[in-house]
């Protein structure tokens, strides 16, 4: 063996000897002659000791000064042995020596021994000294996470006393840790769960706070440990985000509003012509040549003026109903009706009129249709389906208008065999003035669904459209069962 | 004197602070005694009683009494959260 301990793992410790003047060291050296250890002898007496930065001291002392140099040793944590005599051991060991050898019982086994355990000794306290090293590391870096971290982390004991408290805790509440510990700050409920909270800060300003809570222990009982989060930043940032949306959908609004303006404009212009037309042709030829006509023809022009102002009438009340609901101002003035007799009503007055030249079908699945409708808007919406089933579709074809009861709402639905809408055309049906690419020479507005639909939304209902090219169009609309 | 009294503080009033208010209210009617008393604060109003009361956050409700204190912070809309909370069940 080379000096080097098994377990220790240290290799060849220096002794130091701080002999006494005089002093015979003969037999101390022989005997460390043969073991590993290295001794060397240093003047100076225990003074010398605070130079000293490795190795074990082998302090003489039968010196009368031997205290000082114990207990200096005893404070630097250095190993330090005393050659004593067996009256004055029980002292230096009180004093502070890690051990001691007799002066006039020296052998080998108890100077090795001896040499052995303080080393051993120093090298747990090397231990020791290099774990709470770590363990400081370790408990900095975990501080400096808890210290930098920007929510704020509070520990709050059963009692709901605030236990523990981090800088960005401090910041939200605005009050410093040592006024925060100790005070109360409720036993905060809600284990697991987000929740949210407002916190006072003495300023008289309140904080939108998120506060999360966990179950931990704090000084060997449970606590909750509380995490903080202040919103109120981020709520002023998305009330901004929601205002600018809103400000968005409104321009949005007032551009379609302009289209719809522009829109009617051109509809106006091109709709209104064909009827001022007309009438400008029927009351010409009355100014100029009635006492040419008889009675039966002069009939025949007022009667065309009078349909003609009826067909411009028509339009300008969808006209305003559209714009109304557009505005959101559509009057709706909802009251108790058996949905069945009312649309087999309408159905009976269209059968006379518009749909003279269909077979018209009629199906009701039996049962109750109470609910609370608006006459006037439901007449709307079954006239306008209905007239596009006739206008789109040819004479003698069939128009099937069926009831039926659904969970929490009838189904009206009318089924045509008429040309059908392109498929492009689907999504837009709902826009004013929007017709399909194949209407073709058909009059219309554009607004006859639109007024369906805003009639529909106004009920709290639903309106879907399916439709084939050549086979025909299924327009369904779902109004709600209120029980008034 | 009443043998229960709690102590609500809220700040202002919203939706969240209507449901609170409601759930402590039904507590104390369903179940605690029939003299309980309810003080609901509105910290906007009177801030300076939770100075006085050292509210550091609403919603906050304070059992003043029967002893000892107990101050519960946090979601209060949950009554079940609430009684066990009073440990008045478990």
């Amino acid at each position: 063996m080379t000096g080097t301990d098994s377990l220790t793992g240290q290799i060849e410790w220096k002794v130091f000897l701080i002999p006494v003047p005089g002093g015979d060291y003969h037999k101390l050296t022989d005997l460390f002659a043969q073991t590993d250890y290295q001794l060397s002898v240093l003047e100076g007496g225990w003074r010398i000791i605070p130079e000293l930065d490795d190795g074990l001291i082998l302090l003489d002392c039968r010196d009368q000064e031997w205290a000082n140099g114990v207990s200096l040793a005893y404070q630097r944590l250095m190993p330090l042995i005393a050659l004593t005599t067996r009256q004055q051991a029980e002292r230096v060991m009180e004093a502070g020596a890690w051990d001691y050898l007799l002066v006039d019982e020296l052998n080998k086994d108890v100077l090795l021994r001896s040499l052995r355990y303080v080393t051993f000794q120093r090298w747990i306290l090397a231990q020791l000294d290099a774990r709470t090293h770590d363990l400081h590391v370790s408990e900095a870096r975990f501080h400096n996470l808890v210290a930098r971290n920007g929510d704020g982390i509070l520990v709050v004991d059963h009692q709901g006393n605030i236990q523990f408290t981090n800088p960005a805790a401090e910041h939200l509440f605005q009050r410093g840790a040592d006024d925060l510990v100790g005070t109360p700050f409720g036993f905060p409920v809600g284990v697991d769960e987000t929740s949210e909270i407002t916190v006072l800060q003495p300023s008289g300003r309140m904080a939108t706070v998120e506060m999360r809570v966990v179950e931990t222990e704090w000084d060997g009982q449970t606590a909750r440990l509380v995490t903080l989060r202040d919103m109120t930043e981020r709520n002023a940032a998305q009330q901004a985000l929601i205002e600018q949306e809103r400000l968005r959908v409104a321009l949005e609004k007032e551009r379609e509003l302009s289209d719809v303006k522009s829109m009617f404009m051109h509809t106006v212009s091109h709709e209104f012509r064909t009827p001022l037309a007309m009438i400008m042709t029927a009351s010409e030829l009355l100014l100029h040549y009635a006492d040419r006509m008889t009675d039966d023809q002069r009939q025949l022009r007022l009667a065309t003026i009078q349909a003609q102002i009826k067909h411009m009438e028509a339009m300008m009340q969808e006209i305003a109903l559209v714009i109304r609901a557009d505005q959101g101002r559509l009057e709706y003035f909802p009251e108790r009706v058996d949905f069945r007799e009312l649309a087999s009503s309408i159905v009976d007055e269209l059968r006379s009129t518009i749909g003279a030249q269909h077979r018209i079908t009629f199906h009701a699945q039996p049962g109750s249709y109470q609910t609370m409708s608006d006459r006037k808007l439901m007449r709307h919406i079954i006239h306008n389906i209905f007239t596009n089933a006739a206008k789109y579709s040819k004479v003698g074809s069939a128009i099937h208008v069926s009831l039926k009861r659904r969970v929490g709402e009838y189904e009206l639905s009318v089924r045509d065999e008429g040309i059908g809408i392109p498929a492009e055309d689907l999504g837009r049906l709902f826009q004013p003035f929007y017709r399909a690419r194949n209407v073709g020479t058909v009059s219309g507005t554009g607004l006859g669904l639109k007024v369906v639909k805003d009639c529909v939304d106004a009920h709290g209902g639903r309106i879907s459209v399916e439709s084939a090219l050549g086979v025909g169009t299924l327009v369904t609309v779902s109004i709600p069962v209120v029980l008034g | 004197m009443s043998s229960y009294l709690l102590k609500l503080y809220v700040a202002g009033y919203s939706p969240t602070t209507d449901e609170v208010i409601a759930t402590v209210r039904r507590v104390c009617e369903e179940n605690l005694p029939s003299d309980c008393e309810l003080l609901v604060i509105n910290v906007l109003e009177t801030p300076e009683v939770a100075v006085r009361d050292k509210v550091l956050a609403t919603p906050t409700l304070i059992r003043e009494y029967p002893l000892p204190v107990r101050r519960l912070v946090g979601d209060l809309t949950d009554k079940r959260v609430v009684l066990k909370a009073l440990e008045l069940e478990n």
